[in-house]
């Protein structure tokens, strides 16, 4: 496969992962969970982010609040559950293992 | 009253052009009663119509109680026929919509006089042919001689310089045709000029004078002892 | 103008010439009759438009979403696009300046909804509270949806003056329970609208309540949005060009793509029909005048044919002294006489014709008050004396050009 192959593939591995991420210590709405993601240069759109929402949703990482805005309607703002953070710690151990032995197989080929 | 000078009148008739008056000259004074003779095609009654302003002559010159007539617009022209001339046709050419009153009365109606002088007038005029108690009766309604005398009427009622009458016993019989003429006689005696044009020898010799008409030239002008009609 | 010497004669002429004149006059006649007619029911079209409108706010656009026709930023064309609640709230924000009531409208098929035992067909829509406002919704009973609802995504809803009749009759629905998808819902309003039946009939909830009851969707269907009537014509057309261009940036539709998404204004519709009518109107006038023209044709034939009967009569009056002038206005006289007497009888009968079956036009063929205004009916007098003049003049023309002597010969 190609070099682009390989990474659009890889982001999308990750992609419950970086929504996680991006979501530990924020309160975010869709539109804002998808800009910072692009902000990192992952380039997502609602198709393919809303059913991952509902997804962490339902296994119960994710959970969601309306919250009444000055002007206009009310916002759906995403956060983690206790259960969703501890599901990312893990997450985040699990991804620095594999890393960390890529990393080592990168130097040994040196 | 008229002066006619070389006059010449020619018809076209398709691509020929049929020359009817080849230069008369004749002159009739105030007050005479002349009548105009000739076989058809003489051009007599061409000479009536350019007399009377119906038609325009092509060469020479014809004057009208010292105003010389030429080619003018029809409003001009259609004002001196008014204010000038009289006529009196063969089938009386009353308007048969209109009672005798009405026939007469038009005239008037066209030199733009008021309603109620108009009718007056007319009113004198027709009484003076006799026809008064007539005046509401249409053209249909009276005999031959009535309608003449009426379409007479019509003739004078303008006051016209002179009076043309073209066949005026034409369509009547004897006798009616001498109460015409002896109407047109009075008439005359009064002052008026008159010419009729006729083919009848009996009537032109109610005449004072007469001009004997052929293939467009005068051949014969002389006065006579007028006859009286009744 | 009209002396007694040129009634006679006009009258003669008529009575001389009965056949030809009632049937050359009823040509204009029906000219006009056609006319008036026809315009009158323009009229009553454009009526029906407008009442049409009457219960909508002009300053209302509806935003739907469609398919894309063209590719655009690596998505291929026939994607469909959908609004969300972030679409929904993004739109709000940028664009408060402009909006007076913003709300979205999720619409569901017509579905069975019971009370106890009566049961029928409804349509039930998801809208937000500001629904109320941009659609002049008028509520009976109880109240409208408010924002507490929406954030509790309570199953409240609201009923159609229809839909109260059918399933409570003359009891009152407020606070009992009606069924439908098989789940229960409270009645908080009763609500009627004046734009027809149909509006009746609709059942409305908030709009996330029934995201909910679709799989958690977020999509919140077409977007209604009430502009301040503040900002003017030209500041709506400028509003709708904005929005237009900002959501087709956010879905990443080509700008040059007419699909994609779909903006109605109540405003554009009211210019179509009015269009429309005017358009109508034009193609009435158009073959009313057509049918006049004839009429005209009509009457000047006849014309023609009595100067020339009385070619004797015109000669001897211009023997006597008539001018070509009063030839020609006699003429003239005669014709407009019966050209306006032809047209006011079909103006008459017309106008007759129009408020007689007005009641029946209204039921039958949604035409609402046909009419034809005081300005219209002087304005068509003044055509008739025109056209009779126009009718009349080249027969007055040819009759002032007779020559007596011609004439006099005649017959």
């Amino acid at each position: 496969m190609s070099s682009e192959n390989f990474k659009i593939q890889l982001r999308k591995g990750l992609l419950e992962f970086c929504i996680l991420q991006v979501l530990s210590n924020n309160k975010l709405y869709t539109s804002e969970i998808i800009e910072n993601l692009n902000n990192s240069k992952i380039i997502v759109v609602e198709g393919t982010v809303y059913p991952l929402l509902s997804r962490l949703k339902n296994k119960g990482y994710v959970d969601n609040e309306w919250i009444e805005s000055k002007q206009g309607p009310p916002r759906k703002y995403f956060n983690l559950t206790n259960q969703g953070k501890k599901y990312l710690s893990e997450l985040v151990s699990s991804y620095k293992e594999v890393n960390s032995s890529i990393e080592k197989l990168i130097k040994s080929s040196k | 009253m008229i002066k006619i000078k070389n006059l010449h009148k020619s018809y076209n008739i398709g691509k020929n052009s049929l020359h009817v008056l080849k230069g008369l000259d004749i002159e009739i004074k105030e007050g005479e009663l002349v009548a105009i003779m000739g076989s058809s095609g003489s051009g007599k009654s061409t000479l009536l119509n350019i007399i009377g302003m119906l038609d325009n002559h092509d060469k020479g010159s014809y004057e009208l109680d010292g105003v010389i007539i030429k080619k003018m617009n029809e409003t001009k022209a259609a004002e001196y026929r008014n204010k000038f001339l009289g006529f009196v046709f063969q089938s009386f050419n009353l308007i048969n919509y209109k009672n005798a009153l009405d026939n007469v009365i038009l005239p008037l109606y066209y030199q733009g006089i008021s309603r109620k002088v108009r009718e007056k007038k007319a009113l004198k005029y027709l009484s003076d042919v006799g026809l008064k108690n007539w005046s509401h009766h249409l053209p249909n309604e009276l005999s031959g001689g009535q309608k003449q005398r009426v379409a007479i009427a019509r003739a004078m009622v303008s006051e016209p310089k002179v009076l043309l009458a073209d066949e005026p016993t034409g369509a009547l019989d004897s006798n009616t045709s001498k109460e015409v003429m002896d109407l047109i006689q009075k008439i005359n005696k009064a002052g008026k000029t008159i010419l009729v044009v006729t083919h009848e020898h009996d009537i032109s010799q109610m005449c004072s004078r007469i001009v004997k008409l052929k293939d467009g030239v005068i051949v014969e002008d002389k006065k006579i002892k007028q006859k009286k009609a009744l | 103008m009209f002396s007694r010497d040129r009634w006679l004669e006009i009258l003669d002429t008529i009575s001389k010439n009965k056949l030809r004149t009632i049937l050359a006059g009823s040509t204009v006649a029906l000219g006009i009759l056609i006319f008036v007619v026809l315009y009158g029911l323009g009229n009553g079209l454009e009526n029906t438009f407008k009442s049409f409108f009457k219960d909508d706010q002009l300053n209302t656009i509806w935003i739907n979403p469609g398919r894309t026709s063209k590719p655009y930023a690596g998505y291929e064309s026939n994607r469909r696009i959908e609004f969300d609640n972030d679409d929904y709230a993004d739109i709000s924000e940028k664009f408060d300046f402009f909006i007076d009531g913003i709300t979205p409208r999720i619409t569901l098929t017509a579905r069975n909804i019971s009370y106890k035992l009566k049961s029928n067909n409804f349509s039930v829509r998801g809208v937000g509270p500001d629904h109320q406002k941009n659609e002049m919704t008028i509520m009976m009973q109880g109240r409208f949806i408010n924002s507490k609802d929406i954030i509790n995504k309570e199953r409240y809803v609201v009923i159609g003056r229809l839909v109260k009749q059918d399933l409570f009759g003359e009891e009152n629905p407020i606070g009992k329970f009606i069924n439908g998808g098989g789940r229960t819902w409270k009645v908080i309003g009763v609500f009627q609208d004046d734009g027809g039946d149909n509006e009746e009939r609709y059942i409305y909830a908030p709009y996330t309540t029934i995201q909910s009851i679709q799989r958690g969707s977020d999509n919140v269907g077409q977007i209604i949005i009430t502009y301040k009537p503040e900002i003017g014509f030209d500041g709506a057309l400028e509003f709708e060009k904005k929005i237009k261009s900002y959501i087709k940036n956010r879905k990443k539709i080509d700008p040059a793509d007419p699909r994609g998404i779909f903006i109605r204004s109540a405003s554009s519709d009211l210019k179509e029909s009015e269009d429309f009518s005017n358009v109508l109107k034009m193609i009435v006038s158009f073959v009313g005048l057509g049918t006049l023209l004839a009429g005209i044709i009509g009457i000047s034939n006849i014309m023609v044919y009595v100067v020339k009967e009385r070619t004797k009569e015109l000669g001897i009056r211009k023997a006597i002294g008539a001018t070509p002038k009063s030839i020609v206005w006699m003429v003239l006289q005669e014709s407009i006489f019966i050209t306006t007497i032809s047209g006011y009888i079909g103006l008459f009968v017309g106008v007759m014709f129009l408020s007689s079956i007005g009641d029946t036009l209204q039921e039958d063929f949604y035409i609402i008050d046909p009419y034809v205004d005081l300005y219209t009916a002087l304005l068509a007098t003044l055509m008739l004396i025109v056209f009779g003049g126009i009718a009349g003049f080249i027969p007055a023309k040819k009759a002032s050009n007779i020559k007596p002597i011609e004439a006099l010969n005649d017959k």
